[in-house]
């Protein structure tokens, strides 16, 4: 079978359906270039963005523009073809090698310019020791050069998907202090890669401009007959804003630190499943938005039991579907069961009581915020008060801080947690600080499948709640200085 | 006297020093479901020890007996030392025990607070390596004046964004020093060599020569001082916003010290403190004012807690004529942190290429100006290299750390222009010229705005001067402060220590401070114009108190351009203890009042009151009542003991007690007491009764008794 042909199935995603009802407009054309463009992997749509495709054999030119929701179309005669998008105040974005000789759907990463005035020409990368149609057993050796003009940022490379920011799409190779990856090799044995499959790379200047490279390659294994995984649970995770932390003591020379601070994201879909029996080389995920036709999402390696899919293309309050096949060799297994999650929408907490500045408050103060919206069935929230000159958390004087659920208001101690304490009531004319630390809603508490996060600025964990594994700041930090009552 | 009267109290004190452990007690018990990572509660201060003011040496011993503690470190300039404390005793416990004691010549008490470098942001912006520093280029000397060859200026968006090229024109740092309070740097970097003055290891008090590698494994500090102050000119890397200022180091996060809780190895307040009063004031040749000292401090650094050391050090520098600023923090709150918590200080946020807050700055009212904190190139340590051996010599990382020294070297610049001018006319003249960026005026995200170094320079005149407030806290009546055995004329009222201060105007807080032991707050760099003054004080937390000790007191106060105002408070108790009974025969009343020979036990029958009076009456519910009133003159900065007896009872009786107390009511009992029993205020469990440390199974009686000013 052709590896051209076989592979590009990896980048069809739901393009069938969503597209069915256009086809008739541009019949002329034998092929098609469906894309979405995002600032970040899970993150907003660009709207009003120029894509310019040119395909690599034939020379065809085509240009489009994307919708509000970053989307685009484009009839292609089939071949394989670079992508360049452009859009005033943002970086470039150039993909290059995506096969369109059957109609496929992409998603592009666009950045908002980090300074306008900077050079948005896209990184020029040079790969060597892996080349179109070659075929490896075992490690990869390869090597990626890049020439930018400004100077690099980040530097990615994967198999058999593409490759992003460390929470999101691990495993990669990332070279994060150089614009080289040197002489490096690359197992396919981590990435759960067998057959066709892609060696893809990315790269970032830093202004944002990013060079997506596909290349088609095949990685040989053995065959034999396998076993479906079991329990697969998928369960959305909405954040309420950019992921931020800043007050984590990273330490800036290592790698890791500099990989995770990378992106902002929004919602994506973690998927876990228990392992088949029997040894296998790895597990392919495949999703679907209609429950009924899946198609490939991703490969994984035999000992990783979790997927995140930061897709861009998944929609708050629409169910995505997943499924995952085991595979070893040539051979995959069947299907496990469908699991599937309907994302909450995203929402943010207010501090309502007492206000910002405020003076002469209560030495039993009511404590209240406000959800912007109502999201989900239950809602849990956790509040913290600072004392500005001891700099103590009066709430986490104990260990088992206050959590509220369905609750938007608590007046101090008046569970009597404090009573017998120093605490019982705040100093009078004493400076406090005060914010909700942690707000979370989810579908189910007792057996949650979508969560939504608003903030959890200090890495609380809860037994039913997906961690999150950054920092989610609060909006609202109040001051206020008590009264004499 | 007031020693002794210490040690009569200290009897009574041990109760509640045994076993308590105030702050990590298992309180109510609720359904535990959240978890908090460790790091988020750990304490804010080191353990086994605390930092003390003192009067005299002879003082500081017995404050250090008073706590069965060893003085392990002491700083004579400001009469502060370290003591570490015995096995078993919490810092809580001994600062309360302290305050609650107050042995004679104790100044302050107060936790040895720990504090961060404010972690930047590694935002992955690397460095190319074409454009990496010679280990081996030798710093030319810097074109005084005119566009610069450094290699990588073009990447330097914060210089296009401030005006730098144009400021350059009228000064360049020419002979002023930076002092970088921070990690330590590379002094050794090729855009750094040859541009240093001894610095200070704030942990051993060691010098660094210019030029030394002293930056351990951290990159902080070398980031810092190359944005401040990197050569210009030198066909080299960067050029730092002062390009011809030196730089010191003082090096206050040392690798020696990273532990637990204190991941980026901040050496204590004390040394702190001792650094940068040594680094402005006396410098490397060890003569005052010799033209070696640091002329403006960067520190980008902060943490929560206030401390009395450090406060008394940054109002120590600043009144020399040093401008201390300080990052805000990357919290992305508007919170209060130290040191940009106390007065004088100038406080830095970031700001991005398209002038608004970036998101992670801190936000607050000592913010003065903003300037670019995000994706900012500079110096790197040379030993940190890629994956080809290189040094990156040069990167981008994130962080209020990277614009406060913006902030820093601009000020350098201004005083190369204006060698006389005040930090309040330093601060106030970036502040005036700053390009107002986001809410029109002054704002807590982005201060007056982002600095312009060109119209700050530009400017001919300096602004008006600022002014000063000295709030002074006493007891309104006199004790035995001379200790001869009585109050007369010769004794002096005395100063309330741990106070809240805070000044403010139509209700919005504009500054806070506390009163050291001497019940005094100082407010340097103040803005002219009228304040109103709120007082409250003592903290019933750090020391344990019944709520009804925080007294509070309100003034106000007016100050003008160039002038230094005295506020004077007066804290005095109003206490009134009422006692009721049913039951057979009678139950007395007794207060220990604090006299010439320690605590004297008074009641009703034995007419000796020397400071309240007590009075016999009923109750509206037919109860026997009995009501000691404190006078208006009292013997202050002491604890009332009380107790009832049941001497003279001729069967069970139930008594219960109400204290009022400036304002609060608190009630005890019902005890019930059989005849000739006696119980003591240190046994009144009541509003303590919860008060159990569970790891050593006591219960743990509170004071009890009032505490009066």
């Amino acid at each position: 079978m052709n590896v051209l042909a076989r592979v590009k199935i990896l980048l069809m995603v739901g393009v069938v359906l969503t597209l069915s009802g256009c086809t008739a407009l541009f019949a002329s054309f034998d092929s098609r270039i469906e894309g979405m463009v995002v600032n970040a992997a899970g993150g907003e749509a660009i709207g009003a963005s120029h894509v310019w495709v040119r395909g690599l054999s034939t020379g065809f030119i085509a240009t489009a523009k994307t919708n509000a929701r970053g989307e685009f179309s484009i009839g292609v005669e089939p071949d394989r073809y670079e992508i360049k998008l452009s859009k005033s105040g943002y970086a470039s974005s150039h993909v290059y090698g995506v096969d369109a000789n059957s109609p496929t759907h992409i998603n592009i990463i666009q950045r908002e310019a980090f300074n306008p005035r900077w050079s948005t020409k896209p990184p020029v990368v040079d790969i060597s020791g892996v080349s179109e149609g070659n075929s490896f057993q075992g490690e990869i050796p390869f090597r990626v050069d890049v020439e930018a003009e400004n100077p690099m940022n980040l530097l990615y490379v994967a198999l058999g998907k593409t490759p992003g920011s460390g929470f999101m799409t691990n495993p990669r190779q990332a070279y994060t202090e150089s614009d080289t990856s040197g002489d490096a090799t690359i197992d396919p044995g981590t990435y759960g890669v067998r057959g066709e499959t892609t060696f893809e790379v990315v790269a970032y200047d830093m202004n944002g401009n990013r060079t997506h490279i596909i290349r088609y390659i095949n990685i040989i294994s053995v065959s034999g007959l396998i076993l479906p995984p079991l329990d697969p649970k998928a369960i959305s995770v909405t954040l309420g804003k950019q992921i931020a932390f800043f007050e984590d003591p990273v330490d800036p020379t290592s790698n890791a630190g500099i990989e995770a601070a990378e992106l902002d994201t929004n919602l994506y879909v973690e998927v876990t499943w228990s392992p088949s029996s029997g040894d296998v080389d790895g597990y392919r995920l495949y999703r679907s938005l209609n429950g009924v036709t899946f198609t490939p999402l991703a490969s994984v390696g035999p000992t990783q039991l979790r997927y995140v899919d930061p897709g861009s293309d998944i929609q708050i309050g629409r169910n995505v579907y997943y499924r995952v096949a085991a595979f070893r060799g040539g051979d995959e297994s069947e299907w496990s069961e469908i699991t599937t999650t309907r994302p909450l929408e995203s929402f943010d907490v207010l501090s309502v009581s007492p206000t910002d500045s405020e003076s002469g408050v209560s030495r039993s103060p009511v404590f209240r915020w406000q959800p912007t919206k109502r999201v989900g069935r239950t809602q849990i929230y956790g509040v913290v008060l600072w004392d500005t000159v001891l700099g103590e958390s009066s709430f986490w004087i104990t260990p088992d801080p206050p959590e509220f659920t369905n609750q938007v208001s608590w007046r101090w101690n008046q569970d009597g947690r404090y009573s017998g304490t120093p605490w019982e009531v705040l100093q009078s004319e004493r400076l406090y600080e005060w914010q909700v630390a942690y707000a979370a809603a989810v579908d189910n508490i007792n057996d949650p499948r979508a969560v939504s996060i608003a903030v959890n600025r200090f890495g609380i964990a809860h037994p039913d709640i997906p961690v999150v594994p950054l920092g989610i700041a609060s909006t609202d930090n109040f001051t206020f200085l008590t009264g004499n009552n | 006297m007031r020693r002794f009267f210490s040690m009569a109290l200290g009897l009574m004190l041990l109760g509640v020093l045994a076993g308590c452990s105030t702050f990590s007690l298992d309180l109510a018990k609720s359904d535990k479901q959240f978890s908090i990572p460790d790091s988020a509660t750990a304490s804010d201060w080191f353990e086994g020890e605390i930092l003390v003011g003192y009067d005299n040496e002879a003082a500081l011993a017995d404050i250090a007996a008073a706590v069965g503690g060893q003085v392990i470190d002491s700083l004579d300039s400001l009469q502060a030392a370290s003591i570490a404390l015995p096995a078993g005793v919490s810092v809580p416990e001994a600062v309360m025990q302290l305050n609650l004691s107050q042995p004679q010549g104790l100044r302050f008490a107060e936790p040895s607070y720990i504090r961060g470098y404010i972690a930047p942001s590694p935002d992955g912006f690397s460095i190319n390596d074409t454009i990496v520093a010679s280990e081996s280029a030798t710093p030319a000397p810097a074109q005084r004046r005119g566009s610069y060859n450094d290699p990588l200026r073009s990447k330097q968006w914060a210089l296009d964004i401030m005006d730098a090229d144009s400021a350059w024109q009228y000064a360049t740092g020419q002979g002023v020093i930076m002092g970088i309070v921070d990690t330590g740097m590379d002094g050794a970097h090729p855009d750094l060599r040859g541009k240093q003055v001894t610095g200070m290891d704030c942990l051993t008090g060691n010098m660094i020569a210019p030029d030394e590698d002293f930056s351990q494994t951290n990159i902080h500090a070398t980031h810092v001082a190359g944005i401040a102050g990197a050569w210009g000119n030198n066909g080299e890397g960067i050029v730092g916003v002062a390009p011809e200022a030196q730089l010191m180091s003082m090096v206050i996060f040392n690798d020696v010290m990273v532990g637990p809780g204190n991941g980026g190895g901040y050496v204590g307040d004390l040394n702190v403190a001792r650094c940068i009063m040594w680094g402005s004031l006396i410098g490397g040749d060890g003569i005052p004012n010799s033209g070696d000292e640091a002329d403006v401090l960067n520190n980008s650094w902060g943490g929560r807690g206030y401390g009395h050391v450090l406060k008394a050090a940054i109002d120590e520098v600043v009144s020399n004529g040093v401008v201390f600023v300080n990052s805000m923090g990357n919290s992305s709150h508007d919170e209060v942190l130290y040191p940009k918590g106390y007065p004088g200080i100038m406080g830095v946020g970031a700001t991005n290429p398209i002038d608004t807050k970036v998101g992670f700055s801190t936000m607050g009212h000592n913010l003065s100006v903003g300037a670019p904190g995000i994706d900012i190139l500079s110096t790197w340590p040379m030993w940190h290299r890629g994956p080809d051996g290189s040094p990156y010599a040069y990167q981008h990382i994130s962080g209020t750390s990277m614009a406060a020294p913006q902030v820093t070297g601009a000020i350098a610049l201004l005083i190369e222009k204006f060698p006389d001018a005040t930090p309040y006319q330093l601060q106030k003249l970036l502040e005036v010229t700053a390009d107002d960026i986001e809410a029109p005026g002054y704002d807590r995200r982005t201060g007056w705005g982002r600095i312009n170094l060109t119209r700050a320079l530009q400017a001919t005149s300096l602004p008006a001067d600022g002014s000063a407030v000295m709030v002074n806290v006493n007891t309104g009546n006199v004790a035995d402060t001379d200790g001869n055995g009585f109050v007369d004329a010769n004794d002096q009222t005395i100063g309330v220590p741990i106070t809240d201060v805070i000044l403010t105007q139509n209700g919005e807080v504009i500054q806070f401070a506390q009163t050291n032991a001497l019940g005094q707050a100082l407010f340097l760099n103040l803005n002219p114009g009228s304040y109103d003054v709120q007082v409250a004080g003592g903290d019933t937390i750090l020391h344990n108190f019944r709520s009804a000790n925080r007294l509070t007191e309100h003034s106000s106060v007016s100050v003008s351009s160039g002038n230094f105002a005295d506020v004077n408070m007066e804290f005095n108790t109003q206490l009134k203890i009422t006692m009721q009974w049913t039951g057979d025969g009678d139950v007395d009343l007794i207060v220990g009042e604090p006299s010439a020979i320690g605590i004297e036990w008074v009641s009703e029958k034995s007419s000796s009151s020397n400071w309240g009076a007590f009075a016999l009456t009923t109750a509206s519910n037919g109860s026997n009542q009995e009501i000691y009133t404190l006078d208006e003159d009292h013997y202050p900065f002491a604890i009332y003991p009380l107790a009832l007896s049941a001497e003279n009872a001729n069967g069970p009786v139930s008594v219960t007690v109400t204290v009022e107390q400036n304002g609060a009511i608190e009630s005890y009992g019902p005890y019930v007491l059989q005849p000739g029993e006696t119980l003591y205020s240190s046994e009144w469990y009541d509003w303590w009764e919860n008060f159990i440390d569970p790891a050593k199974g006591l219960t743990v009686p509170g004071p009890g008794a009032p505490w009066v000013y």
